[in-house]
């Protein structure tokens, strides 16, 4: 009976919180995940509505493609000049 | 029943109820986590779809821009070769720089290791008509081009 009484006295006053500072040690690094998770939601989210002006891309492709087009148009008229 | 067989039970379960305890809050976080990672995944597949066509497009900017830059310096360089002056004026005073337009009456027309008049003496006198500045028969677009006159 003593026996007993010896490991309850281990089982409540020494495995038990060994356990429960494991489980700790575990949950922390998971509260500090879910800390890092919303604020990588909060500030990645935010990523696509600043990519909007790739769209005006195309835009600046055909404007580029125009001036070049009055470029040529410039430097052969500048050719009949000189 | 025995009392240390009651409070081993009590050990047992206190252990119980602290575990599941842990483990439920680690699950609810883990859920919470993932559900987080979805909308973060969302939002970059839509960031990727958005950039995907972003390098052709740059590249036809960058090949149109380099094209329209080589075109205007082809017509600069003709230009210039149409304006420069004939090539027997240029033999006839050989000591002058090739891209001077001034004429050898212009400003720097001495040689290199002439010393310039002082403005001061030649201003308003006219002792030295052929070292005026400006040339009283044409505007000066430049100013002169010789540092030796500055000093």
């Amino acid at each position: 009976m003593t026996l007993v009484w010896i490991a309850n006295v281990l089982f409540l006053f020494v495995i038990i919180p060994v356990v429960v500072i494991i489980l700790r040690r575990v949950l922390q690094p998971a509260t500090e995940i879910k800390a890092y998770a919303d604020d990588i939601t909060e500030y990645g989210a935010q990523l696509a509505p600043h990519l909007e002006a790739l769209g005006e891309l195309t835009t600046t492709r055909e404007l580029v493609r125009q001036a070049n087009t009055d470029l040529e148009r410039y430097v052969r008229a500048l050719d009949r000049i000189s | 029943m025995d009392p240390a067989f009651v409070v081993f039970l009590l050990g047992v379960l206190i252990a119980i109820i602290a575990i599941a305890g842990h483990l439920i809050a680690i699950i609810l976080i883990l859920k919470h986590v993932v559900n987080r990672l979805n909308i973060i995944l969302g939002a970059v597949q839509a960031v990727t779809t958005t950039a995907q066509p972003a390098e052709a497009i740059i590249d036809d900017i960058n090949a149109d821009l380099g094209a329209g830059r080589k075109l205007m310096e082809d017509c600069v360089a003709r230009l210039e070769a149409n304006a420069a002056p004939p090539a027997g004026t240029a033999a006839s005073d050989p000591a002058r720089h090739p891209e001077d337009r001034h004429g050898p009456n212009g400003p720097g027309g001495g040689t290199a290791t002439a010393a310039p008049p002082a403005r001061a003496d030649t201003e308003g006198q006219g002792q030295h008509p052929e070292e005026e500045w400006p040339p009283q028969d044409r505007p000066s677009p430049n100013p002169p081009p010789s540092p030796l006159w500055n000093r």
